[in-house]
């Protein structure tokens, strides 16, 4: 009989303290098939994934995986790409400093691996001849337009996406698993990219292709899983394909009862910002961002939208202290403030969250309460000392308001979810009574329940007259959330709309607006 | 079945000894009940009260760099900044004639001083704690050795010799401004907002900086407050001998972050109490103070003394992967 699946992963169940990360989730993959995997932050696409390549080694998870169907056990990464399971990370990781070939062949330097057979004297030196020989074929074999002695250093996104697929390639896997793939890629690596994966195909390697991007789907995918919640849902074939499906299936509710609807009247003008620029920290004569003037109202939601680098986390920076300003001017109350560093912002009001909750959200050695109250130990400190008692008095409104799923308030952070660990982090940022509440990708990995909970807490900030500004990359979410506009393009303000004005076609059309600020143009101008 | 029972036994046990202060008393203990066997009258007050007056030069030093240990920063100049801050003291008093108080001040001021140089480099300049430290050390050193010019400088002026020399309870005087700088750092750390911005710090700098913390006062200041404990150590230097001399000091710096990682200091900055430390203190010197005491071979010493800091490293890694162990 011949067998339909090159991979099967089999009731796979995945625990993790408080979270069922993975329940029972079965996926198939057929031999030559491109399957997607959809599902939104949380839905246990990571946890999947990290089980199919031995991040989560055998014997931590409940469930089997079959490939060929041969039971395998994978043990490590590197035991999953031998076994023939190939992975591509989200986030792009290359050696800088080394050429492309040296970055495909980092593991198999002496380049033994590639003729076993040749069983020649072990010699502590690279050989480069061959590397670079294989690594040519390699790129040419799959149509991946790379210079094998490339510097790494000076290759696009788009071209270090490449380049770890090409890594990936090199030890001839059977499945290869593609994570979000795109996330940094503009439309032209897009396209690169797929015909690669398209030429792959046709090679006959399957091809697990995760995204939380539709059209992404619509265009590629044979197939497609779709988990939420740590289960499967469906799976669809190409012609059973119906976007209203996909994406109910996906979030598991209407829209309309995920964003929840904001009715407070917006005040008067909170914040002025006039002017913002920031100079690059390392390129002269490069911005940042570039006269970035917006004011925001109290009770008001103000969305930055654009694309990811076009400077809204950098906006957000300047504002809360974070980087320096070249140029600019910020108005509380229509009276000017001098914000230095964040001790400042927080001094005159301004809070944030940032979205990179790993390096900038949280002390990970500490337990809730002491995480909460650090941002305003002066609230619960007589002269210098700090009152533990009153301590845990302030804490405790936010842990209960915020609907913090913990056991206590002692509860180490480093233990929590996701969606838990944000919540921590905006009780933090909240704990300063803020005026104005910048939220940086609030919503970033975490679950669709605990989003809604987050997007409720912002319609309470709002209620409450705090002035908030958001920054998301996930249109619906930002369409939904905010009354105003500002959407950004290479460092720019490229326009300002209105709720009514504001559809993502709209949206998209401003966030791709050039103002490419290279050299010959600024001269150009200077010349004019 | 069994092994996993066993597995957690041995997890009790191993949780006890991973507790940070009973995981120094037992080596403390072990090292004491080994010299009591080889040199039966080592358990008498005179050693004991011996080695606790000596190690209050080390413990002063090391209070302080437990502080800029803890705040992700390391400071190698503890040793030769408290010998240059004993060196200022020595002139003020032999060549100046100053008033005790001024003399301890200006001995206080000079620590202080070069903290700040530290802080000042590492946090406005940006430039590394190892290197800007390591050339403190060497600029601290070399002007020590010009004021002095090789010599002593005797502080007999100022009167202190009557002072040191009682023994309350077979003590001295100045271990019990050590006990009380110790409870000192002790409020410090655990009931002042500075503690908990150094340890806040110390854990996750970034995260400290968005929740409104100025990040780089709270590191200068604790660079300032080691000048501080490394003067004080120079002070007791000097008041002990009665004079200041170049030599005090010298490799301080290195004893005393093997103190901090045997107290539970934790390398990368962000935990650890200021009794763990005051009783790694207690463990490394009372090593040094038996195996002299045992007539153990100089260079033995210095091995033995390597073995233990790697033995407190270790220690410490397992502390923190049963802590994550623990979470899982």
């Amino acid at each position: 009989m011949e067998r339909e699946y090159v991979l099967e992963a089999v009731d796979i169940t995945k625990r993790f303290p408080g979270v069922l990360a993975n329940d029972r989730v079965c996926l198939n993959v057929k031999y030559g098939e491109v399957l997607g995997l959809i599902g939104e932050n949380g839905a246990g696409k990571s946890t999947l994934l990290k089980i199919l390549n031995g991040i989560y080694p055998h014997g931590s998870y409940e469930g089997k995986l079959v490939l060929e169907g041969e039971e395998i056990h994978p043990a490590s990464t590197q035991d999953a790409m031998e076994k023939g399971i190939g992975y591509v990370p989200q986030e792009i990781n290359v050696l800088k400093n080394f050429s492309v070939a040296e970055n495909i062949y980092m593991s198999d330097l002496r380049m033994e691996k590639l003729d076993p057979d040749k069983k020649k004297k072990k010699t502590p030196f690279v050989n480069f001849r061959k590397m670079y020989e294989s690594c040519e074929l390699l790129l040419r074999e799959n149509k991946i337009e790379l210079n094998a002695k490339a510097d790494v250093r000076k290759l696009s996104v788009g071209q270090q996406q490449m380049l770890m697929i090409a890594r990936a390639l090199a030890t001839k896997p059977r499945v290869l698993i593609l994570d979000e793939p795109t996330t940094s890629l503009s439309g032209k690596d897009v396209k690169s990219l797929f015909d690669v994966v398209r030429s792959l195909k046709e090679k006959g390697t399957s091809i697990i292709f995760v995204t939380h991007k539709l059209e992404e789907i619509m265009e590629l995918t044979d197939r497609v899983t779709i988990l939420r919640d740590g289960k499967n849902i469906s799976t669809f074939e190409k012609k059973d394909y119906d976007t209203g499906k996909i994406i109910a299936d996906m979030i598991g509710r209407e829209l309309s009862e995920l964003y929840p609807a904001r009715k407070n009247p917006i005040g008067e003008e909170v914040l002025r910002v006039e002017g913002l620029t920031v100079a690059h920290p390392y390129i002269a004569n490069r911005e940042l961002i570039h006269e970035v003037s917006f004011q925001v109202r109290a009770g008001e939601v103000l969305g930055l939208g654009g694309l990811v680098g076009a400077g809204r986390s950098e906006v957000c920076s300047a504002i809360y202290g974070m980087l320096p300003r070249k140029s600019g001017r910020i108005f509380l109350d229509g009276k000017e403030v001098h914000i230095k560093n964040t001790e400042d912002a927080v001094k005159h009001g301004i809070s944030m969250v940032s979205e990179d909750r790993k390096r900038y959200g949280l002390n990970f050695s500490w337990d809730i309460k002491k995480n909460i109250a650090i941002s305003n130990l002066k609230a619960i400190s007589r002269a210098y000392f700090v009152s533990s008692r009153q301590l845990e008095r302030r804490v405790r409104p936010y842990f209960e308001e915020l609907r913090i799923k913990a056991p206590g308030l002692g509860t180490r952070v480093a233990t929590l979810s996701g969606g838990n660990q944000q919540k921590v982090v905006i009780a933090r940022a909240l704990n300063v009574s803020p005026r104005v509440m910048i939220l940086d990708e609030p919503t970033k990995g975490i679950d669709v329940g605990s989003k809604n909970e987050i997007y409720q807490l912002i319609n309470e900030m709002a209620a409450q007259g705090v002035a908030v500004i958001m920054i998301s990359s996930e249109l619906p979410e930002l369409m939904a959330m905010s009354d105003r506009f500002i959407i950004m393009a290479d460092g720019h303000v490229a326009g300002e709309l209105s709720k009514e004005e504001a559809q993502e076609s709209s949206i998209m059309r401003l966030a791709t607006k050039s103002f490419r600020q290279d050299e010959t143009g600024k001269k150009k101008e200077a010349k004019k | 079945m069994s092994e996993r029972q066993k597995n957690r036994k041995s997890g009790l046990a191993l949780r006890i000894l991973l507790n940070p202060e009973i995981g120094i008393l037992i080596p403390i203990l072990l090292v004491c009940v080994v010299t009591t066997i080889l040199k039966p009258n080592f358990l008498t007050w005179r050693y004991i009260s011996s080695i606790l007056v000596g190690s209050i030069f080390i413990g002063a030093a090391t209070l302080g760099e437990c502080l800029v240990i803890m705040s992700g920063e390391i400071d190698l100049s503890v040793g030769y900044n408290g010998c240059l801050a004993g060196v200022v003291m020595g002139i003020a008093a032999s060549a100046w004639g100053l008033p005790l108080a001024v003399c301890l001040l200006m001995c206080l001021a000079a620590g202080a001083a070069v903290g700040a140089v530290n802080g000042f480099c590492v946090c406005q300049l940006g430039l590394s704690s190892w290197i800007t430290t390591l050339a403190t050390q060497f600029i601290c050193q070399g002007l020590a050795v010009t004021i002095c010019q090789g010599q002593p400088l005797s502080i007999m002026s100022l009167g202190t010799s009557e002072f040191v020399r009682e023994k309350p309870l077979g003590l001295n005087w100045l271990f019990f401004i050590f006990i009380v700088l110790i409870l000192l750092l002790d409020i410090l750390l655990r009931r002042t907002r500075y503690g908990y911005y150094l340890r806040s710090v110390g854990g996750n700098q970034d995260a400290s900086i968005m929740a409104g913390i100025n990040a780089k006062r709270v590191k200068i200041i604790a660079f300032v407050l080691a000048g501080v404990f490394a003067a004080v150590g120079g002070m007791f230097d000097v008041l002990n001998a009665g004079a200041s001399n170049s030599v005090f000091g010298n490799g301080r710096e290195f004893r005393a972050i093997i103190c901090c990682a045997i107290g539970g200091i934790s390398m990368s900055g962000g935990a650890g109490s200021s009794f763990g430390v005051a009783l790694g203190v207690l463990l490394f010197h009372t090593l040094w103070y038996c195996l002299r005491i045992l007539d153990v071979n100089t260079n033995l010493q210095l091995v033995l003394i390597g073995l233990i800091l790697v033995l407190s490293v270790i220690m410490d890694v397992q502390r923190k992967r049963l802590e994550a162990r623990k979470m899982v």
